[in-house]
């Protein structure tokens, strides 16, 4: 038994690790450095404990948590399905019993990030008198791992099931709108920008939430979002290149203005979800907050469109973002932050409309 | 169905095309010209892809610029090398081409049958062959229900035996659901391949008919 737990272990859970291991740095890093080393402990027990009283947050993380566990069964069924480990289907030769406990134990290390945090989280439910939540973590944790364990030892045994049915259910009629073709680009071609835009958008946003105030300051956020946003420059130029040379084709499809422009916005917005989170983490106002988004995602627009007027003029460009960038500060210091979000939210739109056809890259 | 008036199309400052006006009854059309002679902008520009001065109508009343959504449901387009997201399958494409072309899946699953696609459509398209990137080109210039399908080099890259069955949907296209069709190639078309082909010829800076 010792022999092949350390042949699964090698083969799948360490294979796990190391392929994912950007995915659990960043998670790392958002969960634990982004908080002051004092704060840290106060500020995962405030998390825990906002876990622990919210039913909805508590279903979130429980969400989040059933994501985790597919991808861990999708890595558990590929990896056994690739042909340089076909002589694990020789485990198909031990009891069910057997094969169920071995692979019970695969996904259980594979399940570990999530199995610490929340045991965590069990511990400061416990230390509140809140016993049913402790137990209702433990065991759907435990629940989670039993039905990986329980679909990988079907795929064991039914090599073919799944390739046609479970993936193909996945894969094939997913239907992907063309919001999703950004995402895929971002995810795909441009990771590298986007990992580095995110971490300096997140880390410009976080320092301004360092700053000590005796009150209630709306501009905190915005002039990190700003900085953050701003730093978005080279991934909307990146976007717009890609677009012009690989989305041409979507300009003979019959879709409005306002569709497209909608598009957009929809993928800037998302992308700017790691910072609305940290708003929500630092008790930003809820009518704040939605002020805030739309400066980011007004700027982020203002900032595509402009690439438009520009020709795609690099240099041009970084200078407008520049100038830009000095006056939409100057404007947060006065307030004026509607204003802005009307601004750049017209004059996006409007450039949209009229370079949307008549733009030509100097390709033909 | 289709008039070009007044167009002019410059790049850099340098005149690509000038069209004084051309005008297209329902049928199928063969543009031909020399390499560089603006057959591809043409055809572009009716696609509504470039951008050019004057004014292209569909049906006398559906102006390419001021009608560009309801335009743009009619006119479908198949570029000479078309270029795709490589990350994204030809699924992906059939369906979003599906959605906004408002076609009927029925008639999208006929056309994948038929230019026998359905193997590889799931695969990135980075993954594809010219030639299959090619057909699945040809496969979305017919989604939907357009009246005008401009097809640009499209016998190029394709395999032999493909070529029978993108002309038997032309003629089928044409003569069923009365669909027009602009096409350019440098290979030689045979004209009684076709139910009736007239002959465009872009030359000096200007396109006239044959």
């Amino acid at each position: 038994m010792f022999s092949i737990s350390k042949v699964l272990n090698r083969v799948i859970v360490a294979q796990f690790y190391q392929q994912n291991a950007g995915l659990f740095l960043f998670i790392f890093f958002a969960m634990f450095g982004m908080v002051e080393g004092s704060q840290l402990i106060n500020y995962h027990v405030s998390l825990i404990t906002g876990i622990i009283q919210s039913t909805a947050f508590l279903l979130i993380v429980f969400c989040v948590w059933i994501l985790y566990t597919a991808k861990g069964v999708q890595f558990v069924i590929s990896t056994l399905g690739k042909p340089q480990n076909s002589f694990l289907y020789t485990i198909t030769s031990l009891t069910r019993i057997k094969q169920f406990s071995y692979l019970f134990l695969t996904h259980t290390l594979v399940h570990i990030p999530v199995g610490l945090y929340s045991l965590a989280i069990v511990w400061v439910a416990l230390k509140q008198g809140q016993p049913m939540i402790a137990m209702i973590i433990l065991v759907f944790n435990f629940l989670l791992c039993l039905l990986a364990s329980l679909v990988s030892v079907y795929k064991l045994n039914n090599p073919s099931s799944f390739h046609i049915s479970f993936f193909a259910k996945i894969k094939f009629p997913r239907k992907k709108t063309l919001t999703w073709f950004y995402f895929t680009y971002i995810l795909n071609d441009a990771k590298l920008t986007f990992t580095i835009t995110k971490l300096f958008s997140y880390f410009a946003l976080f320092g301004f939430f360092q700053i000590p105030l005796d009150h209630y300051e709306n501009r905190i956020p915005l002039m990190g979002l700003l900085i953050g946003a701003a730093s978005h420059a080279v991934l909307i130029f990146e976007i717009r290149k890609w677009e012009d040379s690989y989305l041409s084709f979507t300009k003979n499809l019959p879709l409005s203005f306002a569709k497209r422009y909608f598009t957009i916005a929809i993928v800037y917005l998302v992308l700017l979800v790691p910072e609305l989170l940290l708003m929500i983490v630092n008790h930003v106002h809820m009518t704040d907050l939605i002020g805030v988004i739309m400066f980011g995602v007004g700027f982020l627009l203002f900032l595509h469109s402009l690439l438009y007027h520009l020709n795609m003029d690099m240099d041009k460009y970084i200078q407008y973002v520049l100038i830009v960038f000095l006056l939409s500060f100057a404007m947060l210091l006065f307030k004026l932050y509607f204003i802005l979000i009307l601004v750049y939210l017209i004059i996006s739109f409007q450039w949209y409309k009229r370079y949307l056809y008549s733009f030509e890259s100097l390709r033909l | 169905m289709l008039e070009l008036t007044n167009i002019k199309k410059e790049f850099s400052g340098q005149l690509i095309l000038s069209i004084q006006n051309l005008a297209f009854n329902p049928g199928l059309y063969w543009i031909k010209g020399g390499n560089g002679s603006g057959k591809t902008t043409l055809l572009k520009m009716i696609a509504g892809l470039l951008p050019f001065e004057g004014v292209i109508k569909l049906n006398q009343s559906i102006d390419s610029k001021k009608n560009p959504v309801d335009y743009r449901k009619f006119v479908n387009y198949a570029e000479a090398e078309p270029l795709f997201p490589s990350f994204l399958s030809g699924y992906d494409l059939v369906h979003l081409f599906e959605k906004t072309k408002q076609a009927k899946t029925s008639d999208v699953k006929e056309l994948i049958q038929a230019f026998n696609i359905d193997s590889f459509l799931n695969n990135p398209i980075g993954t594809y062959s010219s030639g299959m990137v090619k057909k699945l080109s040809l496969v979305l210039a017919f989604i939907g229900n357009p009246k005008l399908i401009l097809l640009d080099e499209p016998l190029v890259t394709l395999e032999d035996h493909s070529i029978p069955i993108l002309i038997k949907l032309i003629n089928q296209y044409h003569s069923e659901r009365d669909v027009t069709f602009i096409l350019t190639s440098h290979q030689l078309l045979e004209h009684e391949d076709f139910l009736s082909m007239e002959t465009i010829l872009v030359k000096d800076k200007t396109a006239c008919f044959q």
